[in-house]
């Protein structure tokens, strides 16, 4: 794994300003420091096509996460919802801003977290006991791990429901985790908006998994420095797109540059205003946005339709992504019936995705091209 | 009044903080501080810790020896928990000896941008002493090339630790040691189960002077 890179000069980094620290003293001692670098590169993730089958989170581990003490970290994962997340109860933790007040956070536990677990394989698969003994975890049972909760969902049949999440570091505009750090060793690269950590100058504070309100930081108890997600930053800089978003099957996660207007990510987060922030209260401004899930109609009681209620109740989908979730769904909705009468949408368009590689520009590039995925993880 | 490092014959044997030549010594005890929260570097902390305790430990008992090669300066204190690793939600504790390389290197914000300090660091998870040098809070950094010898050891609720270095040492950055010499030193704990952790910590508020005997 390469390191993070040294902090740029000035770790503010970046285009650090703050929009309202001119106007007084008092409420630039309150307002988060914030991060616009002109190429932030951001994500969208459509929920509608997301299948949970976890490659994304398989693609990110074999890459960035095999190395001692990285076990058990899956900067990458996906979980069912409504569930308690990952790490457990996650939403619960703190952190993050309340206007633009850091909030105190909860360190994640090992065992929140989960994972990481040794097998028993040798007893199963080389002590000829393979029809005795199952396969099973040694040491203390888990209690937890990630996507622990899979497909359990919530509701009654026949309007039960669940829909999956992905979730990584959000890269945040104003990353808490940053802010929270005591010795300026983590930073926000101008280039692509990455926030990443000089491990040489991490000593394991644990101030930004704190921080975090995503709980997306992970600590290596074997080099004792805390770890996350890295945007695949040398796949950036290659032109290819981080592993998570160029394996998924579904063909689902969006990359490139928030500002680009003429592309996709500006389009669905500005112009049609249907990609939005998990949680966005949590006050950091995540460049990771997502595309909530449609659903079908509840059934009633006599089994017919109630063409008035969707399955996922609105009230949860809020919670998750805010207010501005009804507008979003309303879009989709009247797009989803312009096409059904026969029109064209441009949007749902956007959404199929008709030549995947659209997905990723100017992030297209083949990973073989440069030497393949594990070469340039390397460099 | 100045803390004295006594003249022994072999200050190598009193690397391990059990040693019976420790007996020997007289002891000095130093009270402690909580580190000001508003001096916190990071906004989080500042506003996370303003009605916390910071700096657990409030005491500790100091002894100091040389034998013209090696000083050893042995720390005490009262610690219910012993907290050797990095747990859940837990830290591991920690003791320094701040020395300045500067004659006004600031105590309490462990130097300054023009004046560094120079550290002795010890903590329960490490198996080695670390060097550090600092200019200001947060900047505390590991130097590999001075080895610093930390050991320490929790019985009946009480760590003992001990943290040495050659009298000679290269570099600027190191504290500059020799028989007869007085050096200014300061002590600050970190208290694990209290997670206390970077400038979260006690601190002993001024510089105490250490007199080398000749």
């Amino acid at each position: 794994m390469p390191k993070n890179g040294k902090a740029p000069a000035g770790k503010a980094a970046g285009k650090a300003s703050d929009g309202k620290a001119s106007s007084g003293k008092a409420l630039a001692a309150r307002a988060a420091i914030t991060h616009r670098p002109e190429n932030q590169v951001a994500m969208v993730f459509d929920l509608n096509k997301c299948i949970g089958c976890q490659t994304c989170s398989v693609a990110c581990k074999t890459l960035w996460t095999r190395d001692e003490g990285t076990d058990y970290q899956w900067w990458m994962t996906v979980n069912t919802q409504p569930g308690k997340g990952a790490p457990k109860d996650y939403e619960q933790m703190g952190g993050g801003y309340r206007e633009g007040v850091p909030q105190e956070g909860i360190l994640p536990t090992r065992e929140e977290f989960g994972g990481g677990w040794d097998f028993n394989y040798d007893e199963v698969f080389y002590q000829g006991k393979g029809n005795t003994v199952h396969l099973q975890p040694l040491g203390k049972k888990p209690t937890w791990g990630p996507n622990w909760d899979e497909d359990q969902g919530a509701g009654e049949y026949p309007n039960a429901y669940y829909f999956y999440m992905p979730r990584l570091c959000n890269h945040c505009t104003r990353p808490s985790c940053l802010e929270a750090c005591p010795r300026s060793a983590m930073y926000k690269r101008p280039q692509d908006g990455a926030v990443l950590r000089d491990e040489e100058n991490c000593r394991g504070l644990q101030f930004c998994a704190e921080a975090c309100p995503y709980k997306k930081i992970y600590f290596n108890y074997v080099k004792k420095v805390s770890q996350h997600c890295i945007m695949c930053f040398p796949r950036l800089e290659e032109g290819v797109a981080p592993a998570c978003a160029r394996q998924c099957p579904g063909r689902l996660v969006f990359v490139g540059h928030l500002n680009d207007v003429d592309r996709p990510i500006h389009k669905l987060v500005y112009d049609w205003e249907v990609a939005l922030p998990l949680h966005p209260e949590y006050g950091t401004e995540p460049n990771i946005f997502y595309i909530p899930p449609m659903s079908p109609y509840r059934l009633k009681e006599d089994g017919s339709l109630d063409t008035e209620t969707p399955r996922i109740p609105m009230e949860y989908l809020e919670r998750l992504f805010g207010p501005r979730v009804h507008k979003a769904m309303n879009t989709m909705q009247s797009e989803l019936a312009k096409v059904r009468s026969g029109g064209k949408s441009e949007l749902l368009d956007t959404l199929i995705v008709y030549r995947w590689h659209t997905l990723f520009e100017p992030f297209s590039r083949d990973p073989v091209e440069v030497g393949g995925p594990k070469a340039i993880a390397k460099r | 009044m100045s803390m004295r490092a006594k003249r022994v014959t072999n200050a190598t044997a009193l690397l391990d903080p059990n040693a019976k030549g420790w007996e020997k010594i007289d002891r000095e005890v130093v009270d402690l501080a909580g580190m000001p929260v508003h001096l916190q570097t990071s906004r989080y902390v500042r506003t996370v810790w303003a009605d916390k305790l910071v700096g657990k430990v409030r005491a500790i008992s100091v002894r100091a020896a040389h034998d013209g090669e090696r000083l050893a300066i042995r720390l005490e204190w009262n610690d219910d928990t012993e907290n050797k690793e990095f747990a859940e939600r837990q830290f591991p504790d920690a003791a320094a000896v701040v020395f300045p390389t500067n004659g006004d290197a600031p105590l309490v914000t462990l130097g300054a941008p023009d004046a560094k300090v120079n550290a002795w660091y010890w903590r329960a998870d490490l198996e080695e002493g670390e060097n550090l040098v600092a200019q200001g809070l947060g900047t505390d950094t590991p130097t590999k090339d001075t080895p610093i010898a930390g050991r320490g050891v929790w019985n009946d609720s009480r760590w003992s630790v001990v943290v040495s270095r050659e009298l000679k040492a290269k570099g600027a950055d190191n504290v500059k040691l020799a028989p007869g010499k007085t050096v200014k030193a300061g002590f600050t704990v970190w208290e694990g189960s209290n997670r206390e952790r970077g400038d979260l910590r006690s601190y002993s508020r001024q510089w105490r002077e250490l007199a080398l005997e000749p």
